[in-house]
C-alpha cells in the first residue's frame, strides 16, 4: 500500500506567536459552566420522557399501567405533552446551551484570549435562559404541545415561539462575541493559521447563523403574528420549507461541536496527534458550504415542491456525506496514530490499545461507532424511494437517536466529563460510574435505535401512542418491547451521567495537580503548513451563500408569490 | 514509548493501514443494511388496496 506521507515541519511564514496555553479566568470558567448547567437541568427533565415513549410503545398503558392518566397529577397531560418536552429539552435546550458553552471554551482558550465583548457574551447567556423559562412555561401548562418541529398548522400559546425567537436571538449573540474575538485576535497574528478548535467554533457559529434565518422568518413572519391573532392563517407548505432550510444545518449544528472535539481534542485524550489539519479544516469549510441547501429532503412527501428542486437537494444530500467520509477518515487515522503510539500492532491491535479505562475517550469512540449506524442510515433514508417508504415512520427518531443523541450527545457527555471538573475546579466524581454509563448508553441505544429502524420498515408510523392504537400487527410487538427495553436502559445511561456530573458539582476542591487540562490536539504537521486557503473566509462564505440562493431562491420566491395564509390554527385542545 | 517522544521520522512513517481496513468495511456494511433495508420492504410483499 502506498504510505501516506507526512511532510516535516518547515520554516514557517509567520512566527508562531501564541502562547502554549491559557488559563480561563474564573469568570470565563463561570459563563461556560452555567451554559453547561442549565443544558444538564435541561436534559434531566426532557430525559424523564424518553422511557414514558418508549415504555408506552411496549403497550403498557393498554395491560393497566396507564402511566400518562397516573402523571396528570403532575401536570403531565397527554402523550404529546410528553413528547414535546422530550424533544424540546432534549434536542433543542441541551445542545445549544451545552454547544454555546463550548465553544466559548474553544474560542477564548484556542486563540489564548479573553473574549472582546465579554458583556455580549454574558448578554446572550441571559437572553437564552430568559427563552428557555418563557418557552418552558406553555410546554409545562400544555399550552404548547406542538412537538419540537413545531409544524403549522399545530398552533402554540404566542410565548412559545418568543422564547425560541430568544434563545436563537441569544445564540447569535454568542456568535456575535465570538467573531469580534477572532477579529482581533487576526488584527494581532496576520499570517498565522487560526488554532483549529478556534477555527472549527466560528465555523459551527457561521452556519448556524446562516441556517436560522429559515426558521427565524418562519416565526416572526408567520406564526407568531397567527399566534397573537394579527394573521387569519399561515401558510403550512411555506412554513414546513422555512422549517427545514433550518431543520437540516441545524443536526450539523449539533454534529459539529462533536467533531471538533473528535478532530481537537480525542487524538491528545487518546494519546496522538490530530492526523491531518488540513483535511480537518477542508471538511469544517464543506459543511458550512454544503449542509444548508439539502433541507427539500426532508419534504419528498410535499406535494408543493417540484420534484426538480428535490433531485437537486437530494444530490446535494449525497455531497454533504462527503465531508462526512473525510471526517470518518481523518478522525480514526487520527486513533490509529494514538493507538499505534501506545504499542497496539496489527491492523486493527491498535484499536485495542486505546485508552478504554478513560471514560471520556471511551463514551466519545463509542459515540462515533454508533453515529456510523446514523451514517449509513441517513444516507439510505435519504435515496427518494427509500424515503417514501419509511417518511414519519419510527425509521426516523431511530435515525435521529443515532445522530443527536448519539453523535452529539455522548461526545458532549465525553467532553463534560473533563470540562465539569475543568470548570468546576473538582475532580471527577467517579470515573468508573463514568464509565459504565458509557457503555450503558451504547448498549441502551444499539438495542433502542435498532428497533425503531426496523418497526419504521414495517410501517410503524412516529408520533403515535401505539400502545392504544388498535392496528398494531403481530409482527411489530418484538419490536415495540425492544424500543421499552432499550429506552429505559437509556434512562438510567442519561441519570448515571447527570448524577455524576452532579457529584462532581457537589464534592470538594481538587488540588492543583488533580485539575484536568483542556485537551487540545496538535496535529502531525505544523498547522502553518496548512494551504492558506483553507484559512480564508471570503470564498467559503461566499460559495455557502450562493449555494443557498440559487437551491432556495426560485422556489421560495414562487411559494411566496404564491402565498396563502388560509390555513386556521389547531391549538393544544386537540390533546 | 510515550506519544511525545515519538519522533517526527515515525510521523513520516505512519501509514494508517488500519483506517484503510475500516473504512473497506464502512463500505461493505453500507451496502449490507443497505440491502437489508431492501430485503425488508421486499419482504413485505406488494401494496394491497
Amino acid at each position: 500500500m502506498t504510505a501516506i506521507s507526512v511532510s516535516k515541519p518547515v520554516a514557517v511564514s509567520a512566527p508562531h506567536t501564541l502562547p502554549a496555553k491559557y488559563v480561563l479566568t474564573s469568570v470565563e470558567k463561570r459563563l461556560v459552566g452555567l451554559n453547561v448547567l442549565m443544558a444538564t437541568v435541561a436534559l434531566s427533565i426532557g430525559s424523564l420522557f424518553g422511557p414514558l415513549q418508549a415504555l408506552e410503545f411496549s403497550g403498557l398503558q393498554v395491560n393497566g399501567v396507564d402511566l400518562y392518566t397516573w402523571l396528570q397529577m403532575f401536570l403531565l397531560k397527554s402523550y404529546y405533552q410528553g413528547l414535546t418536552l422530550h424533544g424540546v429539552l432534549n434536542a433543542l435546550v441541551w445542545t445549544t446551551f451545552f454547544i454555546v458553552g463550548f465553544l466559548t471554551l474553544c474560542v477564548i482558550y484556542g486563540l489564548r484570549r479573553p473574549l472582546a465583548l465579554p458583556k455580549l457574551n454574558w448578554a446572550a447567556f441571559i437572553v437564552m435562559t430568559l427563552g428557555l423559562v418563557i418557552t418552558a412555561v406553555p410546554i409545562l401548562l400544555n399550552q404548547a404541545s406542538v412537538l419540537f418541529t413545531f409544524y403549522p398548522p399545530l398552533q402554540a400559546h404566542f410565548t412559545f415561539y418568543i422564547g425560541l425567537v430568544l434563545v436563537v436571538v441569544g445564540s447569535w449573540m454568542a456568535g456575535w462575541g465570538f467573531y469580534v474575538t477572532y477579529y482581533r485576535w487576526r488584527k494581532a497574528n496576520p499570517g498565522v493559521r487560526t488554532p483549529f478548535i478556534a477555527f472549527s467554533s466560528l465555523i459551527t457559529m457561521v452556519l448556524w447563523q446562516i441556517a436560522t434565518l429559515g426558521v427565524a422568518s418562519e416565526i416572526l413572519f408567520q406564526l407568531l403574528p397567527w399566534s397573537l391573532g394579527l394573521l387569519p392563517g399561515v401558510d403550512p407548505q411555506l412554513d414546513r420549507t422555512l422549517f427545514w432550510f433550518t431543520g437540516h444545518p441545524l443536526v450539523y449544528f449539533w454534529l459539529l461541536p462533536a467533531y471538533i472535539t473528535w478532530y481537537g481534542m480525542l487524538p491528545k485524550q487518546a494519546g496522538g496527534k490530530l492526523f491531518s489539519d488540513s483535511l480537518a479544516r477542508f471538511a469544517f469549510w464543506l459543511f458550512l458550504v454544503l449542509s444548508t441547501p439539502l433541507g427539500f429532503h426532508h419534504q419528498y412527501t410535499d406535494p408543493g415542491v417540484p420534484q426538480m428542486w428535490k433531485y437537486i437537494h437530494a444530490i446535494l444530500t449525497y455531497a454533504v456525506a462527503f465531508p462526512s467520509l473525510i471526517t470518518a477518515f481523518t478522525v480514526v487515522a487520527s486513533l490509529e496514530y494514538a493507538g499505534r503510539a501506545r504499542g497496539g500492532k496489527g491492523l486493527f491491535g491498535w484499536i485495542r490499545a486505546l485508552p478504554w479505562g478513560d471514560p471520556s475517550v471511551t463514551i466519545q469512540v463509542l459515540s462515533g461507532i454508533l453515529f456510523i449506524f446514523g451514517g449509513i442510515g441517513g444516507m439510505t433514508n435519504s435515496s427518494y424511494n427509500v424515503n417514501l417508504v419509511v417518511h414519519n415512520t419510527a425509521w426516523v427518531p431511530g435515525h435521529f437517536h443515532l445522530t443527536v443523541a448519539s453523535a452529539v450527545t455522548m461526545s458532549f457527555m465525553g467532553i463534560a466529563y473533563w470540562l465539569v471538573p475543568y470548570v468546576t475546579g473538582r475532580k471527577l466524581w467517579s470515573r468508573k460510574l463514568a464509565l459504565v454509563q458509557g457503555w450503558t448508553w451504547f448498549i441502551g441505544m444499539m438495542i433502542f435505535s435498532n428497533a425503531m429502524h426496523t418497526l419504521g420498515l414495517l410501517g410503524a408510523p412516529r408520533r403515535v401512542p401505539l400502545g392504544i392504537a388498535p392496528y398494531v400487527p403481530a409482527n411489530w410487538e418484538p419490536r415495540l418491547l425492544q424500543t421499552a427495553i432499550g429506552g429505559s436502559i437509556l434512562f438510567f445511561g442519561a441519570y448515571m451521567f447527570i448524577f455524576n456530573v452532579l457529584m462532581t458539582a457537589l464534592s470538594k476542591r481538587a488540588s492543583a495537580a488533580e485539575m484536568p487540562e483542556i485537551p487540545e490536539a496538535e496535529a502531525v504537521q505544523d498547522p502553518q503548513l496548512t494551504p492558506a486557503w483553507l484559512d480564508r473566509w471570503a470564498p467559503w462564505l461566499t460559495a455557502a451563500v450562493l449555494l443557498v440562493v440559487l437551491v432556495y431562491g426560485p422556489n421560495l420566491f414562487v411559494q411566496l408569490s404564491n402565498m396563502a395564509n388560509t390555513s386556521p390554527g389547531f391549538n393544544t385542545g386537540l390533546w | 514509548m510515550a506519544p511525545e517522544q515519538k519522533s517526527n521520522h515515525e510521523d513520516e512513517q505512519f501509514h494508517p493501514r488500519g483506517t484503510v481496513a475500516v473504512m473497506i468495511l464502512f463500505f461493505f456494511t453500507t451496502i449490507a443494511l443497505w440491502g437489508y433495508v431492501y430485503l425488508i420492504m421486499l419482504s413485505q410483499g406488494p401494496t394491497t388496496p
